[in-house]
């Protein structure tokens, strides 16, 4: 017997992961709540294929490499496709997608990933960019014409320098800043694709907004002496 | 920088040295949706108390009245105002560049085909 109302996969059996509890249930494991009759591709590129760029740069992040983000992104595509009648119109088709990308690469991609380099979580003062590059400013007794901390990043900050930053995070924070910076989710729709409570997203934003400042600063060609250890000036 | 220009400069130390202890996602775990029930609590002239919202502020996920709180005090606290538009630039140039990245064509066409494969 098969309940319909039941669209929650259990997680295979077997012993438990480490962490298996940050392992989402849904969509977890095998093929066998997939509907017998596959949806129309039309219907669902039309929904999903928006979103593909936001996937691919979501993947780039999770793994680090454009030969796995590819491979991240074309499970999560196929995994969606099967199980697309469990979508709800209306409902943030991103925010879903993003979710079956996140339980794709912890069950099967997250052993390969790298680790972000370690960044030390004490002394994380507010407005780290802003203060540093206000310093500069004033070190370089520009007092006429001193360059707007505004102008800078908008000026400096390339693509390459904001992607480089972020990879530096500890995945955690990643994810989070990621995903409310970049993507535009809302904090309840990342605590629903990353299953963490919205006291974490947070959280995490916090602590991962600052660490991001951090790492800014860093690609940014600046070697700042006090960034790893403490920051007291 | 011209903190003289406003009278009301009551603690401009407190920008620099905020308490990072929000940070701890321990302590946070329990809190679920929103943090600030205590609005009508909110000192206007608490940087703290503003710096506390930022994140929510940037990101849209005050309500209209938590988000009044904040703009009260930016207007009476430049050193503020200063660091939540250049925290709003930050993330919007962000935003903005990152969209440059796009994925591959021959990723897209490939997710096509297995699409529509017989
Ligand atoms: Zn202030």
């Amino acid at each position: 017997m098969i309940d319909e109302s039941n669209e929650i996969e259990p997680l295979g059996s077997g012993n438990p992961p480490e962490d298996a509890d940050r392992i989402p249930t849904e969509l977890a494991s095998s093929e066998d709540e997939a509907p017998a009759k596959p949806a129309d591709p039309a219907v669902f590129e039309a929904e999903m294929n928006p979103h593909l760029d936001s996937l691919y740069r979501n993947a780039m992040r999770l793994t680090g490499n454009s030969n796995d983000a590819e491979d991240l992104v074309q499970d999560t595509y196929l995994r969606a496709y099967r199980f697309f009648h469990q979508y709800q119109p209306g409902t943030n088709a991103k925010a879903w997608l993003f979710r079956i990308m996140n339980t794709v690469f912890l069950n099967d991609y997250r052993k390969k990933s790298r680790q972000g380099d370690q960044l030390s979580y004490d002394e994380l003062e507010d407005f780290y960019l802003y203060n540093k590059l206000s310093e500069e400013a004033l070190s370089k007794e520009q007092s006429y014409n001193m360059a707007n901390p505004e102008d800078v990043i908008v000026e400096r900050l390339g693509i390459e320098e904001i992607e480089d930053a972020i990879r530096k995070l500890p995945g955690e924070f990643r994810e989070t800043v990621a995903l409310a910076t970049m993507e535009d989710l809302s904090y309840q729709e990342i605590s629903d694709v990353l299953h963490i409570p919205i006291g974490t997203v947070r959280s995490r934003l916090s602590r991962g907004r600052k660490l991001l400042q951090r790492a800014l600063w860093q690609v940014l060609g600046k070697t700042d002496p006090d960034a790893l250890g403490n920051g007291d000036d | 920088m011209a903190m003289t220009e406003f009278a009301i400069q009551t603690r401009p130390v407190t920008v620099l040295n905020f308490d990072t202890s929000m940070a701890n996602d321990k302590d946070n775990e329990a809190i679920s949706s929103h943090l600030y029930e205590e609005a009508e609590t909110f000192d206007y002239y608490s940087c703290e108390e503003a710096v506390k919202r930022l994140n929510d502020y940037l990101d849209h996920e005050l309500n209209a009245d938590e988000r009044a709180d904040v703009v009260k005090h930016l207007k009476i606290c430049k050193p503020c105002l200063e660091r939540f538009n250049f925290e709003q630039s930050l993330v919007i140039t962000i935003k903005t560049k990152v969209k440059n990245l796009c994925a591959p064509p021959e990723l897209k066409s490939r997710l096509s085909s297995l699409l529509h494969r017989p």
